[in-house]
């Protein structure tokens, strides 16, 4: 499935969608909704406060578009609302796990950093496994090592978005990568590669 | 003494660090594996599968009215402001009908006027300034009076564009308990009219009209059309 940075919308289309074409806009849809929704589902971590934000993101960028001024690609533009979205809903008080993200923290983790044994470049995390070592990161340091990592913001940015400092995002990815590696080591869930023998 | 994890993924993001950070880890082979996982780490990340986003087309073209999808023409933006001219004229011609059934005149105590007359086009502040309902209604106004105001705040809610298929749900609870205390209202005028002194009956409508004032201030914000601040 495309990522933003894979996407553009040409001009024309997006003229006719301006101006109301139906498959225009349903074209900007379709091409857009893996990549929202899936961000989306990264970030919040369940399926249906993900589809809340699809539907709320498309609302917003189609009742909008004549607000997007082409200062930045049209993908970056709609990934930026789909990030807003999702913070405004970890910072809603309907949020079923916690009300603020300033006050979340990471569960301990008995000795996460220094009991790290470590695991080869030859070998391949599982993605079960760490699917699930996301899910056991708290929804801050979801979010920062999700856009850090895999959406390439800078910590700059991830500050802006959270109102803190960059020094604070990078201490929020140390400790998220900490706690992701400890999960997946104390869980024995990494897997050699099929090029063990030859390679390493 | 080995990196820090902060400090490997700096070298990990190819972002500058200390010099000696750097020799030591080059000469560190429980550094560099550890530099190695981080990137795996990372590499894994980005590779984890995709699901299909759900079809969630129809339910999102029903929230986006066709009206926020057009574009802001000229045509469009006199369509607008006709519609609220219209719901403000009538609001200015119902509170001079009620201004010619008065004889006392003060202008103190009585609610805020609803939004759609404080958001009055400037074309047609003149119009409606000469008979603002605020400057024209007494200020303990009886029980006609208030009869009148309910019947012109019922006129200017239907005078509202209707409701959009797909709303708000906090917008929605709170037009529901609006139209909840009106009815409860209503239901008490019939069943105790005649049982109520004429200071409870001034008090149920005085609610009444203040309960029709609100909703048609959140229906009108509700009706505005949506705005993107970036």
């Amino acid at each position: 499935m495309p990522r933003f940075s894979d996407l553009e919308v040409d001009e024309k289309t997006l003229t006719a969608a301006r101006d109301g074409d139906p498959r225009a806009r349903e074209g900007i849809y379709r091409s857009f909704s893996g990549p929202v929704y899936n961000l989306a589902r990264r970030l919040l971590g369940g399926q249906a406060q993900a589809e809340e934000v699809l539907q709320d993101t498309f609302v917003e960028v189609l009742t909008n578009l004549h607000a997007y001024r082409g200062e930045a690609p049209f993908a970056f533009w709609i990934r930026r609302i789909t990030v807003n979205k999702c913070l405004m809903t970890l910072r809603s008080p309907w949020h079923s796990r916690r009300s603020s993200l300033e006050l979340e923290e990471d569960p301990p983790l008995g000795g996460e950093v220094h009991s790290h044994e470590g695991y080869s470049t030859c070998r391949m995390v599982d993605q079960v496994a760490l699917e699930r070592a996301l899910a056991g990161l708290s929804d801050t340091s979801r979010l920062v090592v999700w856009l850090h990592d895999v959406e390439g913001y800078t910590h700059g940015e991830i500050a802006d978005l959270l109102g803190r400092t960059a020094s604070y995002s990078k201490s929020r990815l140390a400790r998220a990568h900490a706690r992701l590696q400890a999960l997946l080591d104390n869980e024995s869930v990494t897997e050699p590669c099929m090029q063990v023998s030859n390679n390493c | 003494m080995h990196a820090s994890i902060e400090q490997l993924l700096e070298l990990r993001d190819q972002r500058p660090v200390a010099a000696e950070v750097l020799l030591h880890v080059e000469g560190c082979i429980a550094c560099r594996q550890r530099l190695d996982e981080h990137a795996v780490l990372r590499e894994s990340l980005r590779t984890l599968p995709d699901v299909p986003a759900p079809n969630l087309w129809r339910a999102i073209s029903a929230r986006v009215q066709p009206a926020e999808f057009a574009p802001r023409t000229k045509t469009n933006r006199y369509a607008y402001w006709l519609t609220v001219a219209a719901s403000s004229v009538l609001v200015a011609t119902l509170a001079v009908t009620v201004k010619q059934r008065e004889v006392t005149i003060t202008s103190s105590s009585f609610p805020p006027p609803a939004v759609a007359v404080a958001a009055t086009p400037a074309i047609l502040s003149d119009t409606v300034a000469a008979a603002d309902p605020v400057s024209s209604f007494s200020a303990e106004p009886g029980i006609e009076e208030l009869v009148n105001r309910s019947h012109a705040l019922e006129s200017v809610l239907r005078a509202l564009p209707e409701r959009r298929v797909v709303q708000r749900a906090g917008t929605t609870a709170t037009i529901m308990g609006l139209e909840d205390g009106v009815a409860l209202i209503d239901y008490r005028l019939t069943r105790e009219g005649r049982q109520l002194d004429t200071t409870q009956s001034r008090e149920l409508w005085q609610r009444r009209v203040d309960l029709l004032n609100s909703l048609v201030n959140v229906r009108y914000a509700e009706a505005q059309p949506a705005v993107y601040q970036p």
